[in-house]
C-alpha cells in the first residue's frame, strides 16, 4: 500500500520581506509549506513502519521540478507532478481538480495526506475538495495517524477535546502542524533526491481540463500594525500598561 | 556575486542551517563556557553525513566540490565557529589521506572518519616553527620496513581527540624545507602523547593541545606520498585550509552583522531605535558590502580549485581579506551593542573572541601578504 502526500510549492516565507504592505517576491526561493512538510513526515514515518512507498503529488510552476527534490530528500520515494508555468497561481478549485487526477494514477493508494492549509494563502479547502472528487472519506484536524489493518485510527485534537475516530482505507487525512517535527535531511538524502523517479505532466496533458478559476484575488496586503512605541523602564510599568490595554487580567 | 546555486547546493545549505539551529545553537554557549569538545554533536554531524563532505563515495563520503563544501562551512560557522574548526581540520586530514595514502590505509581510516569514530588532526606547528615551517625539528628515521618518529608539535586542533594524525617531520634534515615528509600516525601507537591543553580566549568548543611523539614506530607504508614531498603536501593542504578559514571568517562576520541588525532595530535611545541614525546605517551598509566582497573572493578561490587550477594566490587573498574584514566588522557589531556587547552570554561577545584567531592560524595574515606579494613581484 502506498501513501500519497499532496504538497504545495510556495515562496519561502522566512525569506519574504514586506515593503509598503506588499510581499517582495524577487529572489525569494520556492519551497513547500510548513504543514505540508509535517504531512510528508507523517507519511514517511508510516512507511517506515508498514512499508510501501511515499508518493508526493504536486501542481505548480515549472520550478516545481526542482522544488520537489526537497520532498524526495525528506523521505518521499517518487513524485507525480504537474509542472507548468501556467499553473503557478492555482486557486483551490483548480488545485483540487488537478491533484485528484494525479492521485488517480497511484494504483495502490491507501491513504492520502494533506496539510491543513498551504504556506501561502491557507484556504484549507483542497484536501476536502479532493476527497469529494475521489469520493473518499475525509478526516480533518488530525494529530496522530495509526494504521490498523485495513483501517486508520486517527486522533483529532479539537479545541476542548481529543477525539479518536476510525475510518476504512482509502481515506483522505488532513493533518495539523503539531503532529510531528519534520526530519532534517542528511547529506546523502539531499544528493540522492534528484535521482528518484518522477512523472511530470503539463496542463495540456491532463485527462480533464482543470476547473475554471472561481476566485479572483483583488488585493493581498499585510495588516497594518499601529505601533504604540511606549518605552517602559520596569516590569511593574509593563504589567500596568498591559492591564490598561486589556492584555492581562485586572487583578 | 550570484552563484546561481543548484537546488542541491541550496538544500544542503538549508539542511546545515536547520541542523545547526536544532543541535548546535543551543550547545554553543555551553561549549564556550566549559571549553570542551562537542562529542555528542560530532556524532550527530556524522549521522547526518556532515563528516564525509570531501571524501569519495567509495569510502562513505559524498565527494562534494569545494564550492559546495564552502557554502556548508559558512553556514556552520554562523552558528559555531569552533565546531567548524573541528570539522574542517578533520576534513583537511581526510582530504590529504585520500590524496596521498594507499588504498589499504584509505579503506581502513576514511570510512571510520566519515562515521566520526576516528578524528583527524593536522600536525605541523612546533614551538620553534610557526610561520617558519621549515624550522621544524621533528624527525622520521627509516628503519627497515618502518619509520621511527620523534617530535613535539604545538597548537594542534583536535589534538586531544585525534585517532589519526597527519604529521610533518624531517626525513632529510640536511635539506631545510625540502627534506620534510608527511606521515599518517595512528594515535593508539605506543609513544604518542597529548601534552599541554591550551586555555584559549575563543574557539573554546575546539580543543587545542600539544602532541608529542617519542620513538613512535609506524609501517613504512604510512608515509604519505613520497619521501621529502612533505612541503608540497603541506602547501596543498594549506591552500585548501586557507579558503576554509576565509569562508569561516565570512560566516562569523555575517552572524555578527545579523546580531547587530537585530539589535539596532530594537535598542531605543534619544526616543528612537538607534538604527534610525545615519551613522549606524552606514556602518551596517559597509559591513554588508565588505562581507559580500570577502565572500566573492572566497568563492573565486573555491571555483578555481574546482576547475583544477592553481589557487594559492586566490586562497591567500581570500584568507587575508576575509579574516581581517571579519575582525573589523565583528568589532563594529560589538560596538553597536554598546555595553551589552561586552557581556558574557551575548553572542557578539563570543564572536569577537572566536574571530581573532582567523588572522593567525593557517598562516598569519602577514605570511599571506608575503605569499601574495611573491606572486606579483617574482
Ligand atoms: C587556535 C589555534 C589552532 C591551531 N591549529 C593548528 C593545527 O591544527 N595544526 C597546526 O599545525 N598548527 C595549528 N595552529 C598554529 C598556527 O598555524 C600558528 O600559530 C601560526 O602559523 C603562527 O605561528 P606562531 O604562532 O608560531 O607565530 P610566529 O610565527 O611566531 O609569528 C609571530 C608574529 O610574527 C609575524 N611574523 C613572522 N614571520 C614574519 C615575517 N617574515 N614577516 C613579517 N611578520 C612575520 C607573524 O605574522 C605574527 O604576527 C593553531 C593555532 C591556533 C591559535
Amino acid at each position: 500500500m502506498d501513501i500519497v502526500v499532496a504538497m504545495k510549492q510556495v515562496p519561502d516565507l522566512q525569506q519574504l520581506r514586506i515593503r509598503n504592505r506588499e510581499p517582495v517576491m524577487a529572489d525569494v526561493p520556492l519551497t513547500f509549506g510548513k504543514i505540508d512538510k509535517n504531512a510528508l513526515e507523517a507519511a514517511v514515518l508510516l512507511k517506515e513502519e508498514h512499508g510501501g512507498e511515499v508518493v508526493v503529488v504536486a501542481a505548480g510552476s515549472e520550478e516545481l521540478e526542482d522544488t520537489i527534490k526537497e520532498a524526495m530528500a525528506a523521505g518521499g520515494d517518487r513524485s507525480i507532478m504537474l509542472a507548468d508555468d501556467k499553473a503557478g497561481d492555482l486557486d483551490s478549485a483548480e488545485s483540487a481538480e488537478i491533484l485528484a487526477q494525479l492521485i488517480k494514477q497511484v494504483d495502490d493508494c491507501g491513504l492520502i495526506i494533506f496539510g491543513e492549509g498551504s504556506g501561502d494563502n491557507y484556504s484549507g479547502q483542497v484536501g476536502s475538495r479532493v476527497a469529494e472528487k475521489l469520493d473518499l472519506p475525509q478526516v480533518g484536524s488530525v494529530t496522530q495517524i495509526i494504521i490498523d489493518g485495513e483501517k486508520l485510527r486517527l486522533t483529532r485534537s479539537l479545541e476542548d477535546s481529543v477525539e479518536i475516530v476510525e475510518v476504512m482505507m482509502p481515506a483522505v487525512v488532513i493533518v495539523t502542524a503539531d503532529l510531528n517535527e519534520p526530519r532534517i535531511p542528511s547529506v546523502s538524502q539531499v544528493l540522492k533526491a534528484g535521482r528518484k523517479p518522477k512523472e511530470i505532466i503539463s496542463l495540456d496533458e491532463l485527462e480533464q481540463p482543470a476547473a475554471e478559476k472561481t476566485l479572483t484575488t483583488l488585493s493581498n496586503l499585510a495588516p497594518e500594525v499601529n505601533r504604540k512605541r511606549i518605552t517602559i523602564k520596569s516590569v511593574e510599568e509593563l504589567v500596568e500598561i498591559l492591564k490598561t490595554e486589556g492584555f492581562v487580567g485586572g487583578n | 556575486m550570484d552563484l546561481n546555486m543548484t537546488k542541491e547546493q541550496s538544500q544542503l545549505q538549508t539542511a546545515m542551517r536547520e541542523f545547526c539551529q536544532k543541535y548546535i545553537e543551543p550547545i554553543e554557549p555551553i561549549l564556550d563556557r566549559e571549553a570542551r569538545f562537542p562529542y555528542e554533536e560530532f556524532r550527530q554531524l556524522a549521522e547526518g553525513g556532515w563528516l564525509g563532505l570531501v571524501v569519495p563515495e567509495e569510502f562513505g563520503g559524498s565527494d562534494l566540490d569545494y564550492l559546495t563544501y564552502m557554502l556548508i562551512i559558512e553556514e556552520m560557522s554562523k552558528y559555531s565557529a569552533s565546531i567548524c574548526v573541528n570539522v574542517s581540520c578533520h576534513a583537511s586530514c581526510q582530504r590529504l589521506i585520500n590524496l596521498y595514502c594507499n588504498q589499504e590505509i584509505k579503506r581502513k581510516y576514511l570510512p571510520a572518519m566519515v562515521a566520526g569514530k576516528e578524528i583527524g588532526a593536522l600536525c605541523i606547528t612546533e614551538a620553534g616553527a610557526g610561520s617558519d615551517v621549515a624550522a621544524m625539528k621533528s624527525t622520521a628515521v627509516r628503519d627497515g620496513d618502518t619509520y621511527v618518529l620523534n617530535g613535539h608539535k604545538t597548537f594542534i586542533s583536535n589534538g586531544p581527540q585525534a585517532g589519526v594524525l597527519c604529521f610533518a617531520a624531517y626525513t632529510d634534515i640536511s635539506r631545510p624545507g625540502k627534506g620534510i615528509s608527511m606521515f599518517l600516525v595512528p594515535t593508539e601507537l605506543p609513544g604518542v602523547r597529548i601534552g599541554e591543553l591550551y586555555e584559549k580566549m575563543g574557539m573554546r568548543g575546539s580543543e587545542t593541545s600539544e602532541i608529542i611523539l617519542e620513538n613512535v614506530r609506524i609501517p613504512a607504508s604510512y608515509l604519505m606520498g613520497e619521501e621529502n614531498q612533505g612541503m608540497k603536501i603541506l602547501l596543498n593542504g594549506l591552500d585548501f585550509g586557507r579558503t576554509v578559514v576565509a569562508v569561516q571568517s565570512v560566516g562569523i562576520a555575517q552572524a555578527a552583522m545579523e546580531e547587530a541588525i537585530n539589535y539596532v532595530k530594537i535598542r531605543v535611545q534619544f526616543g528612537k531605535p538607534i538604527a534610525e541614525n545615519q551613522g549606524v546605517q552606514w556602518l551596517i551598509a559597509e559591513m554588508a558590502t565588505e562581507i559580500e566582497a570577502a565572500r566573492a573572493l572566497t568563492w573565486q578561490a573555491a571555483l578555481k580549485a574546482d576547475q583544477g587550477k592553481p589557487f594559492s594566490k586566490e586562497s591567500s587573498m581570500a584568507k587575508y581579506y576575509a579574516s581581517s574584514m571579519a575582525c573589523k566588522n565583528v568589532s563594529r557589531a560589538l560596538q553597536l551593542h554598546g555595553g551589552t556587547g561586552y557581556v558574557r552570554g551575548i553572542k557578539v561577545e563570543r564572536l569577537a573572541r572566536d574571530v581573532r584567531v582567523t588572522e593567525i592560524y593557517e598562516g598569519t595574515n602577514e605570511i599571506q601578504h608575503m605569499i601574495i606579494a611573491k606572486y606579483l613581484l617574482d
